[in-house]
């Protein structure tokens, strides 16, 4: 729910309630990397990473901003050294690995780099692909909205 | 009666495949209807508190410390689910044969839990590999670096650190060694015997291993020293380090010399000493023209030869048979193991032997693993664990 929430709060572009929505999934659920940590870091990753076009990156960088700031209190150690790699832009290799395959490799690329991110921990693979599905979903759902003489546009 | 009660463990890491596993034990447990056992992050704690825990229960809790609540159907199951995730926190990590806190967690921590160890395994990334070993050499410890990706530069510097200190340092890239009958790395088991071999090729060293065991003989020691010892660069620097120790050992009677074809000076350069050896040497340059007996020395150009000139030299012959692996190889006798005394050699002791017992296989390869374990990723231990049950 707190995922879904996230993923309809970054496409207006409203930065308060995007803030908001990240801060509310730091440091819950399960694990030693609390699940929503790693769905935040899987998130915001691949925001970085495949910079979608519909959304606006100012608002990632206030999201990661206030979460870098808020996971030394807010979530276990382990979880805010992600966020501080993050905010220095370094994601775990096999991360990497899939935006790249994302970005310029086969179907069988990304099958494979996601296996592998599933197969870690006990959730926290599959936590931060969700986090993954789910910008891609909102930059999907950001893109449809975008006005069609916007749309023309961004196609130059 | 929902979430009345928790077990708080102050400023407690567990992986979480452990935290679910506990989860997990207490859900199984009658009248136990769920537990969460969560970081107690602010969040966190108000997913609790929300689901009925009260406040007080977890009230000065860091998101550092570890929480356990157990939701019991009634006040007996919850106080045995209580008790059970109290002993389940205080007893070892499930996974780990041993307590994390003596896992060491770099080659210092490792050497304060083995003051006597002499021997240090390196499997980390490349980038770091060459850092660590440097570290082991300059503390007097022999290396076996198992990691690759060391550039040849790096590899230069460490093996002349471990000339000039009279230590070997096997590989970078070396997968195979067997010192005093203490396989390291990947190796197969094998009866300990008279030969002693020095390889820059891991299969290789394996190959001629097997034949020989095949035909009824042994190893004293199989020092691996990586695959690029031989480059014009690097000049055989352990390969003839590892010469000298198999000369100087009593249980050595016959040496064996593997490699793929090296450059042509270093070639010359390990016969040269192979000659100046008072043993029976024999060299196999993989794929090499074969060349005549010098003296004490045999050239071959392949694995099987060599094999069967050591056996030649010790007086065994070698029967067809020994080649083909017959039916049934994998229920081969027992009595194998490699196992002697740390003390027996004067050339190399390793502070590991095996503790486990070695299982019998099934596969024709009669591969054995021993596992290393790296206790961080940029840093190396001294233990290696012993895989029981290989397959």
């Amino acid at each position: 729910v707190a995922l879904r929430r996230l993923v309809d709060a970054v496409q207006p572009s409203d930065r308060g309630s995007a803030v908001a929505a990240g801060l509310a999934l730091l440091g819950l659920g399960p694990g030693l990397t609390p699940s929503g940590d790693d769905a935040l870091v899987g998130f915001l990753g691949a925001w970085r990473w495949l910079s979608p076009r519909a959304l606006d990156d100012d608002i990632r960088r206030a999201m990661l901003g206030a979460l870098v700031d808020r996971a030394p209190s807010g979530t276990t150690s382990v979880s805010a050294e992600f966020f501080h790699h993050l905010f220095h832009g370094r994601v775990s290799e096999p991360l990497l690995q899939l935006f790249e395959a994302l970005i310029a490799g086969t179907q069988h690329d990304v099958q494979r780099a996601a296996d592998r991110i599933a197969a870690w921990g006990a959730s926290s693979g599959l936590d931060t692909l969700s986090g993954v599905h789910a910008l891609l979903l909102a930059a999907r759902m950001a893109q449809l909205h975008v006005a069609p003489d916007k749309e023309e546009a961004a196609w130059d | 009666l929902g979430l009345t009660h928790a077990v708080v463990r102050r400023s407690t890491y567990r992986d979480s495949v452990q935290l679910m596993s506990i989860a997990a034990a207490l859900e199984s447990m009658p009248g136990v209807e769920r537990a969460a056992v969560v970081m107690a992050t602010a969040a966190n704690v108000e997913l609790l508190v929300d689901l009925g825990l009260p406040p007080s229960a977890v009230e000065g809790v860091t998101p550092s410390d570890l929480v356990v609540a157990p939701a019991a159907t009634d006040a007996a199951s919850l106080d045995a689910a209580l008790q059970r995730a109290q002993a389940l926190l205080e007893g070892e990590p499930v996974t780990q044969g041993r307590p994390a806190d003596s896992r060491p967690r770099s080659l210092i921590g490792a050497l304060r839990l083995a003051p006597a160890a002499n021997l240090a395994v390196i499997s980390t990334p490349g980038p770091f590999a060459a850092a660590e070993a440097l570290k082991a050499l300059k503390r007097g410890l022999h290396v076996f670096c198992f990691s690759d990706n060391v550039s040849l530069g790096d590899e230069v510097r460490l093996k002349r650190v471990a000339e000039q200190r009279g230590l070997l340092c096997m590989g970078p890239d070396c997968g195979t060694s067997i010192i005093d009958g203490v396989p390291i790395g990947f190796a197969n088991a094998t009866r300990p015997g008279r030969v002693g071999l020095v390889s820059a090729s891991g299969t290789g060293l394996q190959e001629v291993i097997c034949i020989l065991d095949r035909a009824g003989e042994g190893v004293s020691q199989a020092i691996g020293v990586g695959s690029r010892d031989l480059h014009q660069e690097v000049g055989g620097a352990m390969m003839r380090a590892g010469l000298q120790l198999l000369g100087d050992d009593p249980a050595t009677e016959v040496i064996v010399l593997i490699s793929k074809p090296p450059a042509d000076s270093v070639a010359a350069a390990i016969v040269g000493a192979a000659q100046a050896v008072a043993k029976p040497v024999v060299v196999c340059f993989l794929g090499a023209e074969p060349a005549p007996t010098a003296g004490t020395v045999r050239l071959t150009a392949s694995l099987a030869e060599a094999a069967q000139q050591a056996l030649h030299v010790l007086g065994r012959a070698l029967a067809q048979e020994d080649f083909t692996p017959p039916d049934g190889w994998g229920a081969a006798p027992a009595g194998r193991r490699p196992e002697r005394s740390l003390a027996s050699s004067p050339a190399v002791r390793s502070s590991t032997r095996p503790s486990a017992c070695f299982a019998r296989q099934g596969s024709s390869s009669r591969a054995r693993m021993a596992q290393i374990t790296i206790s961080s990723s940029t840093s190396a231990t001294i233990s290696t664990r012993w895989a029981g049950r290989t397959r």
